[in-house]
């Protein structure tokens, strides 16, 4: 397993609230080979970004975190102590967020921003790390970076400051990069650019990129791989073309129906909608999380374990009534 | 557009709005043109989307529409009458708007029933409670949740609020601003739904403004679609998507990503210069990004013609095409 990037067993986060345990992600299996991107989707709530803050260990205290198994570029960090994550961050993985504008800091320079992280933890001199600053800046399609060094976040575009804050992750030379709906936020014009450049570093640093987004446009033009996710378990999870052109898991069925697709959808039909809503994560949940809103439910689904099954290389679904949806 | 005897529903004519601000601290008041010589009209019953990036002025004109913002210069008339001759009184029972996100439109400490009463309440309705519970089922929410407050319902059924509380009145005019921008896939098609089913049932007339080209795509028999204040192209929803004629409208719907595997990265048809609305143009807004641009579109005046079935605000579009290559002439809603 040394071209695995990352490989997660059981990961559990579970929330203290007032009302109870909030068991956010309750057994959630993942992988990611070396140069692959893998992209986590799913709707608000469904644990997907608590999942990436956990694999970066950037959960706050009160969360608690399990795994059976956690490596990351082939190292075990099943152990995970607040040291062994602090070292890994930037340098084994780094993340960028959604909102540039809110993760920047208004009042320090790019620089100043770009550079913190690795002077500290590669000891660098501020000539160094200024000359990767500008190398990463370039990288990332900011033209000039040298004189924009000295700048601050206000001068800059949401797309360009997205682009920062890639550049910001790239300083430590990351072998895995996460990304929290990095284009959300943005404008469709931007969008493209942005996951054109995610792709871009991608090839050629090598990258393994997990690309957390709601959007499965998204989705489609950049994955590799695909997990869906639902209150806080992997639904299904395929190669991207298999899961767009034959969906199993009834979630996920549901998901790609509820899309207007220019051109093929009549205008003005009723799209099928899925009805209800999530359920909540406080406390225990029996059987299938998503039966209420499942058109295949029977009495069968309000048991454990709801069985996992591999339709087919790749590929993992669980749902009680595999067999009836593939059909 | 029929021009027959009855006027159309929202008519806007040469509008424009500056915003007058400092760019920065202590920095000379400059201005911000957000919309600039926008014409519109809607007719009884049409939906139109309105599409645009962030800046380019759609909701500058969404407040006009609604009468929460005076423009500088030119006219709205909703169904004929001029919006500032209205009283706040007539005006609500025409034109009644559901904005983007419902947890900050709805007031958090008050009960789902006295949001959804209070329109009809201030403007001295009778029988609130039943229309209440009416709008309730109209909107397809249980009647029990008339007691509960905005914070235990999910965010599809907090637009569900918002939108029962616009009907209330029963307006002839919904002007929707990104109503499903802030909701998830499979409740964006709940209340897609529900507004075509509303949209039937009452003969309204919607404006659906949005920068999620497939839901427009979806819900508008229109489409204008705004650069920098301006409106650089207008056509029904079939000869936008089909033959795109505006080079920004081509990046907006080259840029508009599909749920399907094949068709690989979006294609770019747009410089990464970012858009200033500050600055002054001699020529085309769109020039400084724009991949097919000429050295005449700096300079040139660029105002609204027709070409094909489109509105276009662009001199070089169509040329290479025969596609409507009618000599260019000023279209009748510039």
């Amino acid at each position: 397993m040394t071209d695995m990037m990352l490989d997660i067993k059981n990961l559990q986060v579970s929330i203290p609230t007032d009302r109870g345990t909030l068991n956010a992600v309750r057994g959630v299996d993942l992988s990611i080979s070396a140069g692959k991107t893998l992209c986590l989707v799913g709707e608000s709530g469904c644990g997907k970004s608590l999942t990436a803050t956990a694999i970066i260990g950037l959960l706050p205290r009160y969360a608690k975190v399990t795994t059976e198994r956690f490596a990351m570029a082939g190292q075990d960090l099943t152990a995970r102590t607040e040291a062994r994550l602090a070292k890994m961050r930037g340098r084994d993985v780094a993340m960028i967020f959604q909102d540039p504008t809110s993760t920047l800091n208004p009042t320090l320079t790019i620089g100043r921003q770009l550079t913190e992280g690795v002077m500290r933890a590669e000891r660098l001199s501020r000539k160094e790390a200024d000359a990767r600053a500008i190398e990463m800046l370039d990288r990332v399609g900011i033209a000039n970076p040298a004189a924009r060094l000295v700048q601050y976040p206000h001068g800059f575009s949401g797309g360009q400051r997205q682009r920062i804050m890639i550049a910001s992750a790239l300083m430590g030379r990351p072998k895995l990069l996460i990304a929290d709906e990095p284009t959300t936020a943005l404008d469709v014009t931007i969008q493209a650019q942005i996951l054109a450049l995610l792709d871009e570093l991608q090839s050629d640093l090598g990258l393994s990129l997990l690309l957390i987004t709601h959007d499965l446009g998204v989705v489609a033009s950049i994955a590799d791989e695909v997990a869906v996710m639902y209150a806080g378990r992997i639904a299904e999870r395929a190669p991207v073309k298999d899961l767009f052109r034959a969906p199993q898991h009834p979630y996920t069925r549901g998901l790609l129906a509820a899309i207007p697709v220019p051109g093929q959808t009549p205008r003005g039909s009723e799209l099928p909608a899925i009805p209800g809503r999530v359920p909540g994560l406080v406390g225990p949940l029996k059987g299938c999380a998503f039966r209420d809103r499942c058109s295949f439910a029977g009495e069968i689904c309000g048991q454990d374990p709801v069985p996992g099954h591999a339709p087919a290389p790749g590929r993992f679904v669980e749902c009680h009534k595999a067999a009836e949806v593939a059909a | 557009m029929t021009r027959s005897q009855t006027p159309p529903m929202i008519r806007m004519t040469g509008i424009r709005k500056a915003y007058r601000l400092h760019r920065k601290l202590f920095a000379p008041v400059e201005e911000l043109v957000a919309v600039n010589d926008l014409s519109l009209e809607v007719a009884a019953g049409e939906t139109v989307g309105l599409v645009g990036e962030s800046g380019c002025g759609k909701s500058t004109a969404v407040s006009i529409m609604l009468g929460l913002l005076k423009p500088d210069r030119g006219e709205v008339e909703i169904a004929g009458r001029k919006i500032g001759a209205l009283s706040v009184d007539e005006r609500v029972r025409l034109i009644q708007p559901v904005f983007q996100n419902p947890n900050a439109s709805l007031n958090p400490v008050k009960r789902i029933a006295s949001l959804i009463g209070q329109p009809l309440h201030l403007h001295g309705g009778e029988n609130v409670k039943a229309e209440v519970a009416r709008m309730l089922d109209l909107v397809g929410l249980p009647a029990r949740l008339a007691d509960a407050y905005p914070g235990e319902l999910s965010g599809g059924q907090r637009q569900r609020v918002a939108i029962a509380r616009a009907l209330i009145l029963k307006p002839r005019v919904l002007i929707c601003d990104e109503p499903t921008s802030a909701l998830d896939v499979s409740v964006q098609a709940q209340i897609i739904n529900l507004l075509l089913s509303l949209k039937s049932e009452f003969g309204l007339t919607m404006v659906f403004v949005s920068h999620n080209l497939a839901v427009v795509e979806h819900l508008a028999d229109r489409v204008a679609v705004m650069y920098l204040g301006q409106k650089v192209e207008e056509a029904p929803t079939d000869a936008l998507f089909d033959g795109a004629q505006h080079p920004y409208t081509k990046a907006l719907l080259a840029a508009t990503l599909l749920p399907d595997p094949e068709t690989g990265m979006p294609e770019q048809l747009i410089g990464a210069a970012p858009a200033d609305p500050f600055a002054t143009y001699a020529g085309c807004r769109f020039a400084p990004r724009c991949r097919e641009v000429q050295e005449s579109c700096h300079t040139t005046e660029q105002t609204l013609r027709r070409l094909g079935a489109s509105s276009v605000r662009c001199t070089i579009a169509g040329q290479k095409g025969r596609v409507g290559a009618a000599e260019p002439k000023p279209s009748g809603c510039s």
